[in-house]
């Protein structure tokens, strides 16, 4: 059921696997790269950040993992996340879908600049 | 300070919600506020904050309605219910169902019907009162078998008067309503005759009353349309009789 709320993947969530793509990340720093990635044009407040984090981790597509940044005693002890491999397919298969999306764009030269 | 008052908000989530992510999400705001200072930092904080608020708090119960209406097992240790969908309930079943419900429905209009003799209505703000209307006891109480056979109608009340209460027209402490051309009979006050009447559609009662426990009975050849009595500060139930 999870996988059904999931396509197609909400921007949010796009984003956050997005993120995960490159490292393991806790939530901050999901939603620091995530702003980063996006030119600011996305900040994830808490509540969409762990409502998403939550939705992403039922339907398989990132596991929890041990913060190893963390000291000994664990008082700065964080959950981490990782993308699992159905979520890189899953992601890889919504940035095909929106490339394809961009070609046609493109081929429509809606886009400024799309003639070069 | 802002760490501070999202805990506050953070109580308006779900407690499911709360207890996975609510130590990280404050988290995540105590970095952001460490990182984001100054005027226009915080602005944006808080910007983001309530917006964030906005959308995901409905969606956060949404999903928690969800949990709670499809999960199997119980939540928080609570029994839950769960929905069965895709299939009738049993023909034979809700049959029977009705049937019982009707039944019930039945016996209790019933037992209500008999339990009074005569039809006596009360006010709103009477309840507080316990305004006896006991036809069979009040005949044996207050009448002789042969004064009964003459009354149709017996009405009796009990009335405790906090205070000492002087005998007001404008303020009666029982009134009755007859069809016309009304009722003809007596007014009894702790057994003595306070009022007879003749024909009268609309019958008030006041007496000079010394204060504790007072029976008021009115026995009359027709039936009542309706019966109220005095519910105010002065006037309070009788103990149980």
């Amino acid at each position: 059921m999870p996988r059904r709320k999931l396509d197609p993947l909400p921007s949010a969530a796009f984003n956050i696997l997005l993120a995960l793509a490159g490292e393991d990340l806790h939530g901050y720093a999901i939603m620091r790269q995530v702003e980063e990635q996006t030119s600011g044009r996305m900040r994830l407040g808490p509540g969409t950040l762990y409502s998403s984090l939550q939705t992403l981790l039922e339907a398989g597509f990132i596991e929890e993992i041990e913060d190893r940044s963390a000291s000994k005693d664990g008082a700065d002890r964080r959950r981490c996340y990782r993308l699992t491999r159905a979520g890189l397919k899953a992601v890889r298969a919504e940035a095909e879908s929106l490339a394809q999306t961009l070609r046609i764009a493109r081929a429509k030269k809606i886009l400024r600049g799309a003639d070069a | 300070m802002p760490e501070k008052l999202y805990g506050i908000l953070l109580k308006l989530y779900p407690k499911h919600y709360r207890r996975a992510y609510g130590d990280d999400a404050l988290r995540l705001v105590t970095d952001r506020a460490r990182d984001e200072k100054g005027f226009p930092g915080r602005l944006r904080l808080w910007l983001d904050l309530l917006g964030d608020l906005a959308i995901s708090l409905p969606r956060e119960y949404s999903k928690a309605l969800r949990r709670r209406t499809l999960a199997a097992s119980p939540v928080d240790g609570a029994p839950l219910f769960q929905l069965v969908t895709g299939r009738s309930p049993n023909p034979a079943l809700v049959f029977a169902a009705c049937l019982a419900t009707g039944a019930l429905f039945w016996t209790c209009i019933t037992a209500v019907g008999r339990s009074r003799t005569f039809p006596a209505r009360f006010p709103a703000d009477s309840n507080s009162l316990q305004a006896v209307v006991q036809s069979d006891v009040a005949r044996a109480r207050t009448a002789t078998e042969e004064e009964s056979a003459a009354a149709v109608g017996v009405y009796s009340f009990c009335v405790t008067a906090r205070r000492e209460i002087a005998d007001n027209a404008l303020r009666p402490i029982l009134r009755f309503g007859f069809a016309p051309p009304g009722g003809s009979g007596e007014a009894l006050l702790d057994g003595k005759i306070v009022r007879k009447f003749r024909n009268e559609q609309r019958l008030w009662i006041s007496a000079d009353l010394p204060a504790g426990n007072h029976w008021f009975v009115v026995r009359v050849d027709k039936r009542a349309e309706n019966a109220s009595i005095a519910a105010d500060r002065d006037f309070k139930s009788c103990p149980a009789q």
